[in-house]
């Protein structure tokens, strides 16, 4: 069976500068599945600077590898034909960070609507779309009569960005991919953008890649989870398990950091250590040596690859050593299995 | 209360509040009307306490931030009440006079750092306008120790000094901003969200500064911001803002173990914890426009249990103990909210046993069913 | 018509624009009732020397033409220079700005280096040369051409930098993902985001024109029989008009001048104001 989408061994390196280019790797030998069967939602984590971000924009095809390949349906990115290009953008959606800078300030809320509706000939005339986008308003939680004629500026945060996720239930993709979208909406709203997106996934069949920095909605929201850190993933599998149990020291640090909203859950039992530059996205060594409280020398020279610590949870570090070993590209038979 | 990594603890009652804010309104003059954006809103602030402020986008609590700061622009005003910090009344200052207390006594912490740095000038420049405003009397090597100093409170290396702002990254240039709000070692320092733009872990880093500087150098904090994890984290007193107005106030241990205002209470359980997993419980419709308020309660519009007397009574204050207030007509119940969550909690488990259990003990007033 | 005034009472640059264009084109229209603007405005029409009076309101000068008369002529011409030498140059910018930003590559190269390196040549050198070989033949439509042969440098320069900073933006990949095709972005999508900043650069491409025309006609390179504002200072010059105490001659088309650049000035800072609101609030 073909993958709907597939992302295989793939890297994108940035270079700066003319004469002495600064190289940033963004995204580091990064392989991913999103089955058509079998819809999922996956937790992409990560800081600014993880290469999250670059992930979704490959998944959207707005940006090529540098190496390794991107196949949709089977086949590679860069020779699909014109219809399949077309299948391709109704097939992947995206649900922005900002949910104002969405949309174009000159025009109404309704061009979001209206405008794919049109090229994708989703209805046959103006009633029939006027009543779907009633509809899928209707379904996040708004009243039509109070959005539509709109501009993006006369609404709240909050409806903007259903807006984005009726939006996507009109389009019916295959995939979606959701950058942080809820890191701008106020944190009394995000319960209720996170269950629209959710039912989404679930009526609907849709996969959502939801990346995010907050390990506490990626723990609500989906099945398996990736911790990126400078382009490498750090630690996979499933949701529960890498939350309750993290393996690797930046899983465990970026745990401890969440400000829980209990009294007595207090922060800071695993120490922040500063990044002295010492392991730059070039590295062969662990990305995350220069943080990590368990630097040990090797970790410095060579990158550990995956161990897989149980049947659902695979992590990148020497710490797992005695755990059995897992090619990097294999991390999806773990997450599979989520 | 023992401290704690970023430095929270009690506070000695008894002595003089350090910013005493009463009655203030602030009023915005609209091409639709006027519309109170802060509705007689008061509390104070003792030395060496942290008090948050939250609320949703709306509700009046950066403007509270600006009224503090005397930094309300036409078409707004301050149209009432008054801001003491120690024995000075800022709003009764002159311009001139607040031009001077601004930043003395009073400091801010922006929300965006991005754009409060002038981009064009380099960091030393920046912190050396401040210092040379206000304490021109100081030499040049005076003024220069002083930056180096400001930046080694905020965990900065001296030579950041020379750089320019956009060659740091996002939690150096919070760290500046809180270095120029702390170079004059005001009373008081407002945070307005100032991380909200970070990651979890430089979030932390930022806030245990803040902690610290406010330890050491004994400043009141006023933390603006929407997450109650953060302030549940940073801060001993909490006040939770609702269109304009104080919902409730009081010791952040005794809000999140018992409120007294349905708001507060939702706030706190609207919050994915690690309890049930694919349980998330938003607070219902958004927050009225403040130019069509409802009669009676603001909240009532979206509140789970709502009352006949909320449509015809705003409530009014109610102090419980240990300088807890709220503002809800809950308060005169026998049971009160506790005794209405209970029964609701009661209710749930009788309907659906299995996921009672599951339960942290915070079933919240509407369930928006669970998934997982 | 309120909400105009409100707004104005916000934005006064505005206000003040549009005020000083309302007093030109009052002025004016006086003028084309009460003048045969085609034998008052050039030589011979009135006795020479006049200095302002009921008959001669704006005197006359030494060639017999009735300044009033030329005033108002004047102005026209030198607008219709202005906007003509403004609107190619600031449409060519245009197309070319949008053209480098949006598909970026090697197209992006080539036109932002032209544009660097045409913008390090002096401007009004390269105008003095051009405009002396053709000055035979030169006329108004001539002379606004040759400066817009320059004048499209700076629009290309910042209308690229407007595109390259909308580029990023969030709703443009929207529109993407809603299935629009580049020529739609850009015309649906971009444009409509432009048209303020579009006015507020037209505003100061106008000037420049008419700056460069007003310069290239006060050294005589201009179209000898068009009494345009710019040729009027150039007999001023060339009669030493000051000396001869005739200081009516220099008055009206230096005060005219003055009225034009002001105004132009206050609505460019006005539509500026206007395309980017964050420069009104200022911490």
């Amino acid at each position: 069976m073909t993958a709907l989408l597939e992302l295989r061994n793939c890297s994108k390196v940035y270079k700066s500068g003319f004469f002495s280019p600064k190289v940033t790797v963004a995204l580091d030998d990064f392989s991913l599945t999103i089955d058509e069967a079998n819809p999922t939602i996956t937790a992409v984590v990560g800081e600014s600077g993880s290469g999250k971000s670059t992930l979704g924009s490959l998944l959207m095809g707005f940006i090529g590898p540098s190496s390794g390949q991107v196949f949709y349906r089977g086949k590679d990115m860069t020779t699909l034909s014109g219809a399949e290009r077309w299948q391709f953008r109704q097939d992947v959606q995206a649900i922005f960070q900002d949910p104002f800078a969405a949309y174009n300030p000159f025009y109404t809320v309704d061009h979001v609507l209206t405008v794919p509706i049109r090229k994708f000939g989703l209805a046959r005339n103006k009633e029939e779309a006027r009543e779907k986008m009633g509809e899928a308003l209707r379904k996040v939680g708004l009243r039509p009569e109070e959005i539509l004629g709109r501009y993006p500026h006369q609404l709240s945060g909050g409806q903007r960005q259903r807006i984005i996720v009726a939006r996507a239930m009109l389009l019916k993709p295959k995939i979606i991919v959701a950058d942080e979208p809820v890191s701008m909406v106020d944190a009394s709203l995000r319960a209720t953008i996170l269950e629209s997106i959710y039912t989404l996934h679930k009526e609907l069949g849709v996969s959502v890649l939801y990346i995010t920095h907050d390990l506490t909605t990626a723990y609500h929201v989906s099945n398996q989870i990736v911790v990126l850190y400078k382009g490498s993933v750090m630690e996979g599998g499933e949701v529960s398990n890498v939350v309750k149990q993290p393996q690797h020291p930046y899983t465990r640090l970026l745990i401890d950091s969440i400000p829980w909203p209990d009294v007595s859950l207090q922060w800071g039992k695993e120490p922040v250590i500063k990044d002295d530059g010492s392991s730059p996205t070039t590295t062969t060594g662990c990305k995350f040596a220069s943080r990590c409280p368990h630097v040990m020398p090797k970790c410095r020279e060579v990158a550990p690859t995956f161990f897989e610590v149980n049947s659902q949870q695979a992590s990148a570090c020497y710490l797992s050593e005695s755990s059995p070993a897992l090619a990097k590209s294999d991390l999806q038979r773990v997450l599979n299995k989520a | 209360m023992s401290a704690d990594s970023t430095g929270r603890s009690g506070v000695a009652s008894g002595t003089k509040p350090v910013l005493s804010v009463k009655d203030l309104c602030v009023d915005y003059y609209t091409d639709a009307g006027r519309l109170r954006a802060c509705d007689n809103v008061s509390f104070n602030l003792y030395p060496g306490q942290r008090l948050g402020l939250v609320g949703e986008s709306g509700s009046g609590k950066s403007t509270i931030a600006l009224a503090l700061m005397r930094m309300i622009k036409p078409p707004g005003r301050i149209s009432g009440g008054r801001v003491m910090v120690g024995d000075d009344d800022l709003t009764a200052m002159s311009d001139n006079e607040m031009r001077s207390a601004r930043m003395r006594l009073i400091g801010m912490v922006p929300q965006a750092a991005m754009s409060a740095l002038n981009p064009v000038i380099r960091i030393r420049a920046q912190i050396q306008d401040v210092l040379q405003v206000h304490e021109p009397n100081l030499t040049y090597s005076q003024v220069q120790a002083r930056i180096i100093e400001v930046l080694e409170a905020v965990e900065l290396r001296p030579e950041v000094a020379n750089l320019y702002p956009h060659e740091l990254s996002g939690g150096m240039k919070q760290r500046v901003c809180i270095a120029i709000a702390v170079a004059l070692r005001p009373k008081v320092i407002i945070a307005d969200e100032p991380t909200s733009a970070l990651d979890v872990i430089v979030q932390r880093q930022v806030m245990e500064t803040i902690g610290r500087l406010q330890r050491e150098m004994n400043i009141a904090v006023v933390l603006i911001g929407h997450d109650m994890g953060l302030m549940a984290q940073f801060v001993d007193h909490l006040a939770v803002m609702y269109a304009g107005k104080l919902a409730e106030i009081g010791p952040t241990p005794t809000l999140f173990a018992k409120p007294n205002h349905p708001y507060t209470h939702m706030l706190i359980s609207s919050l994915p914890t690690l309890g049930q997993k694919g349980v998330f419980r938003g607070i219902p419709g958004i927050t009225p426009s403040l130019l069509a308020l409802p009669t009676g309660c603001y909240f009532r519009t979206r509140c789970p249990y709502v009352m006949d007397v909320c449509s015809s009574e705003a409530p009014t204050q109610v102090a419980f103990d240990g300088g807890h207030v709220a503002s809800c007509h809950l308060s005169s119940v026998p049971g009160g909210l506790t005794g209405r969550v209970e029964a609701e909690r009661d209710a749930e488990a009788r309907l659906n046993p299995a996921n009672a259990e599951k339960g942290t003990g915070e079933a919240g007033p509407n369930k928006t069913g669970g998934f997982s | 018509m309120k909400g105009f005034l409100n707004y104005v009472r916000r934005n006064p640059n505005l206000g003040i624009g549009f005020l000083m264009f309302a007093i030109l084109f009052v002025f004016c229209t006086i003028g084309y009732f009460r003048y045969d603007l085609a034998k008052a405005a050039y030589p011979l029409a009135a006795p020479a020397n006049k200095p302002p009076s009921w008959q001669y309101p704006l005197g006359t000068d030494s060639q017999g033409r009735e300044l009033y008369a030329v005033i108002v002529a004047g102005t026209f011409l030198t607008l219709r220079i202005g906007v003509t030498a403004g609107l190619i140059g600031l449409a060519t910018g245009t197309v070319l700005g949008f053209i480098a930003a949006y598909f970026r590559g090697w197209v992006d190269v080539v036109i932002k280096s032209l544009v660097d390196i045409l913008l390090t040549i002096p401007g009004l050198m390269v105008l003095i040369i051009i405009a002396s070989a053709t000055k035979q033949a030169m006329s108004i439509t001539l002379l606004a051409l040759i400066i817009a042969s320059l004048a499209w440098m700076g629009p290309t320069r910042s209308i690229r930098a407007q595109v390259l900073s909308l580029r990023e933006r969030p709703f443009l990949q929207a529109a993407r993902l809603s299935g629009m095709n580049s020529i739609e972005i850009i015309f649906l999508e971009l444009m409509p985001n432009l048209l303020p900043y579009l006015a507020a650069s037209l505003v100061g491409s106008v000037t420049g024109g008419i700056f460069a025309s007003i310069g290239l006609e006060a050294f005589g390179l201009g179209a000898m029989r068009e009494p345009t504002l710019g040729m009027t200072i150039y007999w001023v010059i060339y009669y030493s008009a000051l000396l001869k105490g005739m200081w009516w001659w220099a008055m009206a088309p230096v005060s005219v001048i003055i009225i034009i650049f002001v105004g132009l000035f206050s609505l460019g800072a006005g539509l500026d104001e206007l395309a980017n609101p964050r420069t009104r609030r200022v911490l």
